[in-house]
């Protein structure tokens, strides 16, 4: 006899399955095992025990009333069972003993659920590894209206690799992580993964990944909207083991009405809005019966009519570099969006404002006339990265959108000039002035008349000048902005709550001509916040001009009070000392004179530009640091409006200072090459490696 | 025409004197409740459980002595700082109300309160934050203390002289507005002056200034010439209109005919001669208010079936009040533009006058401001009761029999008596036990007319 209980559930006789293990046990030699069928004959002591337990189970229902979807779920396992045993396909394999599964049940309070489980575990113990041999594409059974396709390339690979990511790690040593992992919340909400642990018996991660290990993919259909997810798992029989968990799990609340709930011989179940299916080592999941259907035909007979694999969006996304090399890849086809959604049509078609025109106008553009974008995730020890791609063709830019990506679209940002405590950059190549000329084009008649108004005041600022010819046409494209933290110990008097500092850098075309025009209209401005300010009793600006390393800057600052408030508190205006400079043929205009004169320094020895299009980048320790700087009126806020106590609020703060802890920066990128017709975004977040590894590894290096 | 619900059971002469437990009624945690709801915001049912315990002279000394731990002040000072700096009168609120809410020294903010109404000063003209918290500092260290030191501060405070314009006085131009709220509002009344007394006490203020956010005297700008006011004549200054106006007669009956109202009903008939005790041992002390306050707190009236139950909560009692009870927490924020909308916002009076009181805060726009209050209050996350969740609070903190859970909130809460109805609503929600019932039940019986008095 080849399998045998080793210890028998009698039917008089209540068996204790806390030490209970089915094994089955073999001494032929693999190889043997695994090519030949199952025989009848060596099947037949399963069958006995589950038609034994059967009975068991009909006789003590008939006395013990229970709900009928329980009933229900027991038959459809003694049914599956059955037909598992029966159905046994001649290329069907069967593992061998180290490759079989030992079954450890849980200690479980219902004699029902242990009955249940014994069934499955037979169940699953006869079905034996079915792997199926089908080389085709997963994404080929989607069908070819997908307007979106999220697909998970090497799933095993990546629940592995999530599950070992130092993040992963960090957080959970994290005490705001230990304290939800201890909670009795968190504990009932591991009973359905205990549960499936148990009869999967493995770990929730490892049957992830043995259940997703090779495909996952969730596709949107545009059609009806409706969400298809197809999983192709490890084998056949982890899918079988996968279905009967899940049947015990949800225990068929709503079953398919008679009729809908088999097609082609393969039995469907509801799941919430939901059908699903097991084929094979299938998984499949549809919110639409008719997708489901089509997707099951493909399935079986391996047609490719009508599929996405037909797609030439599909294909093109694939051969990028940004969906080939991810963890998790998107597709989009923007052609479906657009029809099915009017929003997205009345996005693309006009600029809603300037302020959105001069970050995200060529985008726009490009979004409007691409017919696909591809997206991907990837996950690295040290970094997390999402990058979108779009097709461009640089000829179908509109005249009114080139000043965003340059001539030939090979416009790049210069390099940022690097000064201490930098919180956040930008560096964009946006030719504001040519966009201004083209306002007439770009927005909505409102706007424009808004436009001239602005215009007409500029004018008067600038002693005459044409705004947007005159003044934005001699800077250059290249534009950077700089928020930096400010040393506090520096300001005098330090303001109560400290801002940090912010500056825009911006080439000039002409310096010599445009400084001494720019440094008047800056001292003018200055005049009138000092009008205004000594109207509202507030303090004067006093400024002066000074030489910097490579021009000139003028400077101001607020005079300092002559006494101390009685409360002890000074205004934010103290963050402020509003600066234009002109240094290596470089416009600054800085809120802060320190910010200005470090920046004045850093252009001496400015790099060339790099070629990107646009780039944002946060650095989390600075950033941290000024949260520092303004803690008591974080926390105080904190205790006001959450109701926290002053312990509470601190420890809150240090909480949120932990998990800052955890990250370095966060990059975005805008890319625009003519060469490879792409445009491509990409969002950087760089982790800050744990101390404990660090020190690890430099101990390794040493 | 006078009712005679409104005048007094007892006469003067007996009003006051010192509550007897068990001849002039019962001392309860009921009646507890009633001196810590009025003498503060109210008190969690531990509180009140030691108050019983002690003697009523006891527990009126422990409620007005009560002084708040340095930690707590530290703790205060730094959310004030915080909340100036933001430079945002809704954090400076959210600030008051907490401290109303928390602070130990419960008698000592009911006093505040109190100030803040007499003492109108609002943040729409003073949009200076910093100086509103000094106004509140100012109120808060003289609140008990003697009424002059008080007035003369006030008179120099830098909000004040801003709301009522009294920065700007020259003596070529006495602008009159302070002159005649000292005399109208703060001291006498209306009809114990002349418009001669408010023009003559008008030039004694003049070159009182404002001068980065501090008073300064500018001596080029007073007007030193000879004065009358209220009959007395000489080269006054503000300091001296102060004092001649305090010691008029009507000084003293003003303020204590408007703390008995205030503390017990507000519409007590023949007020000035049920308060002629008070009024004398007012003056005969010096016009320090900490004697007085004790002896109304302690008195037979205010202890009497007349007082209790017969006042309207104000927006922020009926807050406060609940939270209080509960020993609770809550985005105080939120809770202070709640209270506005109800119709007392904290820095905000509606004038110069102050808030009416009683029936004037339950009007048609104010009821619905009221109800939305408790349900948003007791639907928001922030909002604990000692550290749990309203929910978890009622189940850990009271019995698990729902009829006794609602005897207990009526000594609590209440001080008439909760309907049957509405109590058995209350009992059917509360035996459900399930987070949504028990707040449905709070906020049921926080909604009746009976909540609304205390």
């Amino acid at each position: 006899m080849r399998n045998w209980l080793r210890r028998d559930a009698a039917p008089d006789t209540e068996p204790d399955f806390h030490d209970t293990q089915l094994t089955q046990d073999s001494d032929e030699p693999a190889g043997d095992c695994i090519r030949r069928p199952w025989s009848i004959a060596e099947l037949q002591p399963a069958i006995v025990m589950a038609s034994l337990a059967a009975w068991i189970l009909e006789s003590w229902t008939a006395s013990h009333p229970m709900e009928p979807a329980f009933i229900r779920v027991e038959s459809i396992a003694l049914i599956s069972f059955r037909t598992a045993t029966q159905d046994r396909s001649p290329g069907s394999t069967r593992k061998t003993e180290q490759n079989m599964p030992r079954w450890k049940i849980a200690p479980m309070k219902s004699s029902r659920s242990r009955f249940l489980i014994l069934l499955i575990a037979l169940q699953a113990s006869v079905s034996g590894g079915v792997a199926a041999e089908d080389p085709r594409d997963p994404a080929a059974l989607f069908p070819e209206t997908t307007a979106l396709l999220a697909e998970i390339p090497k799933p095993a690979a990546l629940v592995t690799k999530l599950a070992e990511h130092p993040l992963v790690a960090q957080l959970q040593d994290h005490p705001l992580v230990q304290q939800v992992l201890n909670s009795p919340q968190y504990a009932q909400a591991q009973a359905p993964r205990l549960m499936v642990e148990a009869q999967l018996q493995m770990k929730w991660h490892e049957a992830l990944a043995a259940l997703t290990q090779q495909y996952a993919g969730v596709a949107v259909d545009s059609r009806d909207r409706s969400v298809t997810v197809i999983i192709r798992g490890r084998d056949a029989e982890l899918m079988e083991k996968v279905r009967a968990s899940f049947l015990e799990l949800t225990r068929l609340g709503n079953p398919l009405p008679e009729g809908e709930n088999e097609y082609r011989g393969v039995s469907l179940y509801r799941i919430g809005g939901a059908r699903a299916m097991v084929v094979r080592d299938w998984l499949i999941l549809s919110t639409s019966a008719e997708t489901g259907r089509g997707i099951l035909d493909r399935l079986l007979e391996a047609e490719e009519s009508a599929s996405l694999s037909l797609s030439t969006s599909l294909q093109a996304c694939r051969k990028t570099a940004v969906s080939s090399s991810a963890d998790l890849r998107v597709l989009l086809d923007l052609n479906a969006v657009k029809q099915a959604r009017p929003f997205m049509r009345a996005a693309t078609a006009q600029a809603p404002n300037p302020l959105v025109e001069l970050l995200l106008g060529g985008i726009q553009t490009v979004v409007r006339d691409a017919d696909w974008a591809g997206a991907g995730l990837n996950i690295a020890d040290e970094s997390l990265s999402l990058s979108a791609i779009l097709p461009l063709n640089p000829d179908e830019i509109p005249p009114e959108r080139r000043w965003f990506f340059g001539p030939d679209s090979a416009g790049t940002a210069a390099s940022l000039p690097q000064v201490p405590d930098m919180i956040a950059t930008a560096a964009l190549y946006r030719d504001a002035s040519q966009m201004w000329l083209y306002s007439g084009d770009l927005f909505s008649e409102r706007t424009n008349d808004q436009i001239a108004a602005a215009e007409s005041v500029l004018a008067t600022l600038f002693s005459g000048r044409d705004f947007g010819e005159e003044v934005l046409g001699l800077l250059g494209p290249e534009i950077r902005i700089v928020v930096a933290r400010q040393n506090p110990e520096a300001l005098q008097p330090r303001p109560t709550v400290l801002f940090p500092a912010f500056a825009i850098v911006v080439p000039l075309k002409d310096p010599e001509t445009m400084w001494p025009e720019l440094r008047r209209t800056f001292q003018s401005l200055l005049g009138f916040v000092n009008v205004t300010g000594a109207q509202e009793g507030r303090p004067q600006l006093d400024y002066e001009t000074v030489s910097i390393s490579g021009g000139s800057m003028l400077t101001s600052s607020f005079v300092a009070p002559a006494e101390k408030d009685a409360a002890g508190i000074v205004p934010v205006l103290y963050n402020f000392s509003p600066t234009a400079a002109s240094a290596q043929g470089e416009l600054i205009l800085s809120s802060s004179r320190s910010l200005a004169v470090m920046l004045a320094d850093a252009l001496e020895g400015h790099s060339d530009p790099e070629p990107a299009h646009t780039s944002l980048s946060v650095a989390v320790s600075p950033l941290q640091r000024i949260l520092q700087d303004n803690q008591p009126q974080i926390t105080a806020n904190s205790m006001l409006e959450k109701g926290l106590s002053q312990t509470e609020a601190d420890a809150e703060f240090h909480t949120l200072m932990s998990l800052a802890e955890l990250f370095q920066s966060v990059d975005f990128g805008i890319s625009a090459a003519a060469e490879t017709q792409a445009l491509q975004a990409r969002l950087k977040i760089a982790l800050r490696r744990a101390q404990s590894e660090q020190l690890r590894e430099s101990g390794v290096n040493r | 025409m006078i009712r005679m619900s409104e005048l007094s059971p007892l006469p003067a002469s007996e009003a006051w004197m010192p509550f007897r437990p068990g001849i002039d009624g019962d001392w309860n945690v009921a009646q507890a409740a009633h001196l810590y709801r009025r003498g503060g915001f109210g008190a969690p049912l531990e509180q009140l459980q030691q108050a019983v315990d002690q003697s009523p002279d006891q527990a009126v000394s422990g409620l007005i002595e009560a002084v708040e731990p340095d930690t707590y002040r530290s703790t205060m000072a730094t959310l004030a700082h915080a909340a100036a700096a933001s430079g945002d009168t809704r954090s400076l609120a959210a600030w008051w109300l907490r401290r109303i809410i928390s602070s130990p020294a419960q008698a000592q903010e009911r006093l505040v309160l109190f100030w803040h109404g007499h003492f109108a000063t609002s943040a729409e003209k003073v949009t200076d934050v910093s100086l509103m918290l000094q106004q509140n500092e100012l109120l808060r260290t003289h609140a008990m203390s003697g009424f002059e030191p008080f007035v003369q501060a006030v008179s120099q405070d830098p909000a004040m002289l801003l709301w009522l314009d009294a920065a700007a006085s020259r003596k070529a131009h006495p602008n009159e507005n302070y002159a005649r709220e000292l005399m109208e509002l703060f001291c006498l009344g209306e009809g114990k002056y002349t418009e001669q007394d408010i023009r003559e006490a008008a030039r004694c203020f003049t070159g009182w200034e404002v001068r980065r956010k501090q008073f300064r005297f500018n001596r080029f700008q007073h007007d030193n010439g000879s004065k009358t006011v209220l009959g007395v004549t000489g080269e006054f200054g503000g300091e001296d209109v102060v004092q001649v106006v305090l010691q008029q007669s009507a000084a003293a009956e003003f303020l204590i005919c408007k703390l008995v109202r205030y503390y017990l009903r507000d519409d007590i008939a023949d007020v000035v001669n049920l308060c002629q005790p008070l009024i004398r041992q007012y003056r005969d002390n010096g016009l320090v208010l900490k004697p007085i306050l004790k002896q109304i707190l302690n008195s037979r009236l205010f202890h009497s079936p007349w007082c209790v139950g017969y006042r309207v909560r104000s927006p922020i009692d009926l807050a406060a009040g609940l939270l209080r009870c509960f020993a609770g927490s809550a985005n105080t924020v939120q809770l202070s533009d709640q209270t506005k909308e109800a119709g007392q916002g904290l820095f905000f009076p509606p004038g110069v006058q102050g808030w009416d009181e009683g029936r004037a805060w339950i009007n048609t726009s104010t009821l619905l401001g009221r109800s939305n209050l408790i349900a948003e209050m007791l639907a928001d996350s922030a909002t604990r009761f000692s550290g749990q969740s309203p929910a978890d609070y009622v189940r850990d903190k009271f019995s698990d029999n729902a009829e006794t859970i609602v005897r207990q909130i009526q000594d609590l809460l209440f001080s008439r008596p909760i309907p049957g109805s509405t109590a058995a609503q209350a009992v059917e929600l509360l035996h459900r036990r399930t987070d949504q019932s028990i707040r449905e039940a709070l906020q049921l019986l926080c909604s009746i007319p009976e909540f609304q008095l205390c």
